[in-house]
């Protein structure tokens, strides 16, 4: 973790921002609960999840539903401790970014 | 379609704001879906009803099953609150540690009512302790879950 934060490539992708946007603030979500608040497709979410899982920023566990009929199963995520430090970093390095642009645009009013 | 390629800094910096627009967004989203289960509650007001109760039976082995009942139902429901709103906080803040003390205090000194209640042998008024421990939870436990969803709004 640094001051100035560390722009991540994984992360920076507009969805898989906003899935550990949403991650980072409960200990873990259930894929559908992500899907619907996200407004995106199951494939959709599948494939951005994968690239997350992947790079080791988030882990999923598959746990048996009594209340569903058939045998789909709850699918919980949780963002790993890497996951965690990685987009806090990331948050860091865009709003450094974005003071940046602040300072800037007040020189050009000034000038 | 996706772009993942990384932009140059200063053309991040135009789009910086939105993007945490979104995330404030989609934030306040998940804030709607998180509702407590209408059940929630009342279990745990009947869970400190039935403790508070347990002076009302002098025989040692229904008062230590309704314990072990009460115990192993406070974790059934969180389990099946936790699969019903498909959101995990487990991470309590001062106002909600303070709220489960309540709790937790207010059945034991209801529980010593009762005890006081049995040993004067007014068993029916032990009905009247464990409605007001049903009401204490009931409360405190919907204090829980709306401070929870209020850090859940506000957490940065």
């Amino acid at each position: 973790m640094t001051a100035d934060g560390i722009f991540n490539e994984v992360i920076h992708a507009p969805l898989r921002l906003r899935i550990c946007g949403l991650l980072r603030s409960v200990d873990e979500l259930d894929f559908a609960v992500l899907r619907d608040t996200l407004g995106v497709s199951d494939a959709t979410l599948s494939k951005h999840l994968k690239a997350l899982v992947t790079s080791g920023l988030v882990t999923s566990t598959k746990m048996a539903s009594a209340s569903r009929a058939d045998s789909r199963r709850i699918t919980w995520l949780r963002l790993t401790a890497a996951g965690r430090s990685a987009f806090d970093d990331h948050i860091r390095a865009l709003r450094k970014i974005s003071a940046g642009f602040d300072i800037l645009d007040i020189t050009d009013s000034r000038s | 379609m996706e772009n993942n390629i990384i932009p140059s800094e200063s053309s991040n910096s135009r789009f910086v704001p939105d993007i945490f627009d979104d995330l404030e967004a989609d934030r306040a989203r998940l804030v709607e879906h998180f509702r407590a289960p209408k059940w929630l509650a009342p279990g745990y007001g009947l869970i400190a009803a039935a403790y508070v109760s347990i002076p009302a039976f002098p025989d040692e082995p229904t008062g230590d099953f309704v314990l072990i009942a009460a115990v192993i139902v406070g974790f059934l429901l969180v389990g099946n609150a936790y699969r019903a709103t498909g959101i995990k906080i487990s991470r309590f803040g001062a106002r909600e540690w303070a709220a489960f003390a309540a709790a937790v205090l207010g059945s034991l000194v209801l529980h010593s009512v009762s005890l006081g209640l049995a040993s004067l042998g007014l068993r029916w008024w032990i009905a009247a302790s464990a409605s007001a421990a049903f009401v204490l939870v009931l409360w405190l436990t919907r204090l829980i879950f709306s401070s929870l969803r209020e850090r859940l709004r506000n957490d940065r």
